[in-house]
């Protein structure tokens, strides 16, 4: 189960993602969290209560990362949990998005 | 005085009692020391003397004197001879040297000398001779060592002991790794012999000593046990171990070899042999080049016609080690025939029947052979505006010629008999043009230049894709990682995620391969089309909804196996381009270039061997396996003969200016030569003859 929150900042929104980033998440990520988010200039993904992934949850993250960087905008995902941390690794995922997405 | 005798004989009784008879004593009067009690040997070959020290007991030293103990040296020197009655001589020595001391007294004043082994002084007031240490010998002065310069008087006696050498042998047997033979290295051993020389009288001793080396044989027997102990029963020849063991100078010798396994054949295809009237496949000549004059057209199958059959394996015979173990023979492995167009396998498999006409193409790959039909257009007439281009999959043959500005691209061979005039010619495989081809651009054995570029690719995509699936092995193995969309989505979302980021330069090397298979698709089979179609289907394309599996995976790997197996090895495909005369043109081979008249000012790379008996007139020329011609260079146009390396240009005769080149070394002859077989020699100097 996949639920999110978002926190405006001053100059950045914060999204808090929780639960399981799969492929039942997508259509969330892809309808909700995107045209939310597409306004802003600095965007947080908070991984901290994110435990598990799959391949199609990482993909639509990746989409996801990838269009707003597209669209000019700054991407970070934060307190990537260190098991979730080390799919990131195997996939290098830094060389696709861009290691300062996790810096 | 003591006297004592070193003596030597075949056995103890025989050396003691030659000491004896020269002692003139009898067995009570002495005592007897063995210092060795001989061996027999083997074959009375190898034998050690008896050797005993006899020593007269004091009191029964007879009158007549010997001035100084004779020794083992003397002896072993007069039984080497070993003829009876020498040893006589030696009682004899102290009375010659009496008459001759008498007639030479002036001479021997104040001097010592040697004679027969003794050494005898004579002093005077005025001058005594000296004496001192030497090397392989220890002097004694009265029984006392003697360690630094010293006189001597008449009374004293001398005594000198010759130092013996002795060297046991050694051998060592080694057995190869693959116990197919035995091989017993031998140092021989020796034993040095000493004896002092005869020395003319002089003030200061300088002996010097006769040498004699015997060599010590190397027990066979011993040798033999060494085998049984390593268990070699096998091819052990007697003959050379004796050699071996009498050898005088260290040695290698092959003492055991065991059988080696006949090696058995491999089944294979088997063409008919041709019994038409002329030959359609080119014939190997004698020194290994092709053959193409007899060459006028492609090979036919008509239908029904016996294409080939499979013929078995032949197994080989074991052989047997040198332990007598049965080494077996490498295995051999059958053919297997594979499916291909146009052709029915009967007989169990065995017999390939051409199911309708066409031209046969054999393809063997590893063990698996594909014998196919080739379509064949005939095209009657002339190539031009009229006919239009002609592409075609499969075997061409045009009755006319190709005229200006016209193509003809195939995935087999051209015939061509007319000219091929201002136009573009590819073939996949071969071309036949029976006139000339004039202001035109030739390519052939295509598949051979694309083969070549594709076989690293498709190498890495076969490492690449190992690499692959175990990176998926372990991701699917993360803690936080869940499977669960395997189920409904198969591997496809993660393969893409992984083609972005960790396999980014597999991705490119199959869009690579990809481009290339579809811009040549006109000149591969029917099997790249296919492969280009997976490739694209599993990996090009992320939106494809087919679901995608581990074994899609194996499957894709096989299938690139298969076609890495097809172009890896050099091809034994005969490609070749075959013409009169080539004017102002462009050719292209992936095999050979064979002109029965000529070549002017065109410009000519091939893979294999540049061939004519005529002429070469202006123009660049390179031959990859190298190059024959006729005559080469012109009076104006400059003319270049280009060759790699290892490969070698031959000329019967080429005009001044013609420019070689082999490898990066290069000349330009400055005047007319001829019969010339150019090559790098083992410095990598360019020769001409």
């Amino acid at each position: 189960m996949f639920t999110y929150q978002l926190s405006e900042k001053e100059d950045e929104i914060v999204v808090l993602c929780e639960g399981d980033i799969d492929i039942d998440a997508g259509d969330m990520i892809e309808e909700d969290i995107q045209p939310a988010v597409s306004l802003r200039d600095r965007i947080v993904l908070d991984f901290e209560q994110v435990y598990f992934v799959d391949s199609s949850g990482i993909g639509l993250i990746i989409s996801l990362v990838s269009d707003l960087q597209e669209a000019g905008k700054t991407v970070r995902i934060e307190k990537v949990r260190p098991e979730v941390m080390e799919v990131f690794e195997l996939l290098q995922i830094d060389e696709i998005l861009g290691k300062q997405v996790f810096e | 005085m003591e006297r004592n005798i070193v003596s030597k004989g075949k056995t103890v009784a025989e050396a003691v009692n030659l000491a004896l008879d020269l002692l003139g004593a009898s067995k009570e009067n002495v005592n007897i020391e063995i210092l060795d009690n001989g061996s027999k040997g083997v074959f009375g070959l190898a034998a050690k003397p008896a050797v005993v020290r006899v020593t007269m007991a004091a009191a029964a030293v007879p009158v007549r004197e010997v001035a100084a103990p004779l020794d083992l040296d003397q002896l072993v020197a007069l039984t080497l001879d070993s003829e009876p009655g020498i040893t006589d001589q030696v009682p004899r020595v102290p009375d010659r040297e009496e008459s001759v001391s008498r007639s030479n007294e002036e001479h021997k004043a104040g001097k010592l000398w040697v004679e027969g082994g003794v050494v005898y002084v004579k002093s005077t007031p005025e001058r005594r001779p000296l004496i001192g240490p030497v090397k392989h010998a220890k002097i004694f002065k009265n029984g006392v060592p003697v360690e630094t310069m010293e006189p001597l008087t008449d009374q004293d006696r001398v005594t000198v002991e010759v130092q013996m050498e002795h060297k046991e042998p050694e051998w060592e047997l080694i057995a190869s790794e693959n116990l197919m033979s035995v091989t017993l290295h031998v140092k021989p051993g020796y034993r040095l012999h000493r004896s002092l020389r005869d020395m003319e009288p002089r003030h200061q001793a300088e002996f010097e000593f006769e040498e004699v080396k015997l060599p010590i044989e190397i027990q066979s027997a011993e040798v033999l046990n060494a085998l049984k102990e390593k268990e070699i029963t096998f091819g052990i020849k007697h003959d050379v171990i004796k050699e071996a063991c009498r050898s005088t100078i260290p040695g290698s010798f092959l003492i055991s070899e065991g059988m080696p396994a006949a090696p058995g054949s491999h089944g294979h295809f088997q063409t008919p042999i041709e019994t038409g009237k002329q030959h359609t496949f080119p014939r190997k000549r004698e020194d290994g080049t092709v053959d193409y004059r007899e060459i006028r057209e492609f090979p036919t199958a008509s239908e029904g016609e016996i294409l080939g059959t499979i013929i078995p394996p032949v197994p080989g015979v074991p052989g047997i080690n040198v332990k007598g173990e049965t080494v077996e023979a490498p295995p051999v492995y059958p053919v297997v025939s594979i499916e291909g167009i146009g052709v029915a396998w009967t007989d169990n498999g065995s017999r390939a029947i051409a199911m309708k006409a066409g031209m046969p193409q054999i393809r063997q790959q590893g063990y698996r052979i594909k014998v196919s039909i080739v379509p064949k257009l005939i095209h009657a007439g002339d190539v031009d505006l009229t006919s239009g281009n002609i592409h075609f999959q499969g075997d061409v043959e045009i009755t006319g010629s190709v005229q200006d500005g016209m193509k003809v691209d195939t995935s087999g061979s051209i015939l061509i008999f007319g000219n091929v005039n201002m136009s573009s010619i590819s073939a996949s495989q071969s071309l036949i043009v029976r006139n000339n081809i004039i202001s035109s651009k030739i390519t052939v054995g295509k598949s051979n230049m694309l083969y070549a570029e594709m076989e690293p690719l498709l190498k890495e995509i076969s490492e690449r894709l190992i690499v692959l699936k175990a990176a998926i092995h372990q991701i699917s193995h993360a803690a936080a990682f869940k499977v669960t969309d395997f189920q409904s989505s198969g591997l496809r979302p993660l393969l893409n995620v992984l083609l972005k980021g960790k396999f980014k330069h597999l991705n490119e090397t199959f869009v690579n391969l990809f481009e290339k298979i579809e811009g040549s698709r006109s000149y591969l089979d029917e099997e790249w089309i296919k492969y280009a179609g997976e490739l694209h289907g599993k990996f090009l394309n992320p939106m494809n909804s087919k679901l995608l599996e581990l074994n899609d995976l194996d499957q894709f790997q096989q299938q690139t196996d298969y076609l890495h197996a097809i172009v890896e090895p050099p091809l034994e495909n005969h490609v070749f381009a075959k013409f009169d005369y080539a004017h102002n043109s462009h050719i292209y081979s992936g095999g050979d270039v064979v002109a029965s008249k000529g070549f002017y000012g065109s410009m000519v790379y091939c893979q294999g061997e540049l061939e004519t008996r005529g002429f070469l007139r202006g123009g660049v020329y390179y031959g990859g396996k190298g190059i024959r011609v006729g005559e080469a260079g012109s009076g104006g146009k400059p003319t270049k003969l280009h060759v790699p390396e290892h490969s070698e240009i031959r000329v019967m005769k080429a005009l001044e200016g013609t420019v070689l080149q082999i490898g990066k070394r290069s000349m330009q002859l400055s005047a007319e030569e001829h019969n010339i077989h150019a090559r790098l020699n083992a410095n990598g100097e360019l020769i001409l003859h």
